[in-house]
């Protein structure tokens, strides 16, 4: 735990909280932030289209499944407990939904991260599974709202099929994608053609945007009594329980202790890239001061600060 | 010199695809974009993470002003937030407009 929290990239994030809080000055140009973006998305893309040049065919597909099962179930026990204990309205627990069923690529890194930090070896082929979980889930989220609100489905114009083209062409999955095709087909000597850019600098990297993402978590913490007590337990009961189940089931699917555990972060890790922007445009009668507090101010610090170290401590107790 | 409307929406930036090709279909020719930040009713929306806000600028008839001003008012004001005005100018080059 500790030598999880003493990592530049949790201190870094930890002083854009702490700067937040204090009302620095610092800020980030959006320019560096979008370009930090792309770069993280296309060096997770890459190097994981190469590692799944290396591997076999049956090493792949029961995590596979297991990923895309968790992705597209998730939304669904999140809508119900969000509409039974949360008292939610039904846009609003879709969006919550979409958001915890959708996965954060930033929180992925971490996870890497952590690992490569520690010396734990990992399915490198894992950055697949990030690209497999992120449609799916949005779409579900905003379908549950539409099959059980269908008069507010009239509200918005927008149909199923033009939101999955803008979240499919959207930047993070176009990339992810796009670069997983790309290191898959370029195999070693093209990845090592790029990984003095693309793999010795990430986690310097990372430490700068997770200092942005720091800041920006810091100043919505200003928005939690708006979303209230029941968006703080729900913002770490999800992460916990779906992490749980993300190693176990990753343990019954043959995944090492570590791969188990990242997609145990995946599972635990809510979006704040491609729902927000979906749901807004989808589900406009949802209150983006619950999703996007649950998933920027709550569980998003939570995963980084204290959820990995935890699922990997956990994963132990589970292997060993 | 001849008089036209200067049409300004403020919006959401993810509403900016859309709006866009409607103000087009209502009649107006072209618009200008730029990237604003700001505050209302003490909610800011100042970073790319919880979203952006967009000034659409277009200078239209005031017939068209008015078309796009009614569609917007109906279908966008009570669920984002948006605010829409418009005012006179006077252009060189009326043909573009």
């Amino acid at each position: 735990m500790l030598t999880s929290l003493l990592s530049p990239m949790v201190l870094a994030f930890l002083l854009g909280i702490t700067a937040a809080r204090v009302k620095s000055d610092l800020k980030f140009p959006d320019s560096l932030y979008q370009s930090l973006t792309i770069y993280l998305l296309i060096a997770i893309g890459m190097k994981g289209g190469y590692k799944l040049s290396l591997a076999s065919l049956d090493e792949v597909i029961l995590p596979a499944a297991v990923a895309i099962g968790l992705c597209c179930t998730i939304p669904l026990w999140t809508y119900w407990i969000m509409r039974k204990a949360g008292k939610f309205d039904v846009p609003n627990a879709a969006a919550l939904a979409a958001h915890y069923g959708s996965v954060s690529a930033v929180t992925f890194s971490a996870a890497i991260a952590f690992h490569e930090t520690l010396g734990i070896s990992f399915e490198e082929f894992m950055p697949s599974m990030l690209a497999m979980m992120e449609i799916p889930a949005i779409l579900i989220g905003i379908s549950l709202a539409r099959i059980n609100a269908p008069s507010s489905a009239s509200h918005s114009e927008v149909s199923l099929k033009e939101i999955a083209r803008e979240l499919i062409a959207g930047k993070s999955s176009l990339l992810l994608l796009g670069f997983l095709i790309i290191g898959f087909a370029v195999g070693k000597s093209g990845w090592e053609q790029v990984s003095p850019l693309f793999d010795t600098p990430f986690k310097g990297v990372l430490t700068l945007f997770l200092l942005e993402a720091g800041l920006v978590a810091g100043r919505k913490l200003s928005d939690l009594k708006k979303g209230g007590l029941m968006i703080i337990g729900f913002g770490i009961f999800f992460p916990i329980v779906h992490a749980v189940l993300g190693i176990w089931l990753g343990h019954l699917a043959g995944l090492s202790l570590g791969g188990a555990t990242i997609l145990g972060v995946l599972a635990a890790s809510a979006s704040y890239i491609a729902a927000p922007a979906a749901c807004r445009v989808a589900l406009p009668e949802a209150n983006p001061s619950y999703y996007l507090t649950a998933a920027l101010a709550i569980t998003f610090p939570f995963n980084i600060i204290l959820g990995i170290p935890m699922y990997h401590q956990f994963a132990e107790f589970l292997y060993h | 010199m001849t008089e036209f409307t200067l049409l300004t929406i403020i919006t959401e930036d993810v509403l900016a695809p859309v709006i866009e090709k409607e103000i087009e279909q209502l009649g107006a020719k072209g618009f200008t974009l730029t990237s604003v930040t700001g505050k209302h009713l003490g909610h800011t929306r100042d970073n790319p993470w919880e979203g952006e806000n967009v000034k659409i600028e277009s200078i239209v008839s005031e017939e068209t002003s008015q078309k796009i001003l009614k569609h917007l008012q109906e279908k966008y004001f009570d669920r984002y937030a948006m605010i829409a005005f418009s005012h006179p100018v006077r252009v060189v080059r009326s043909d573009h407009f």
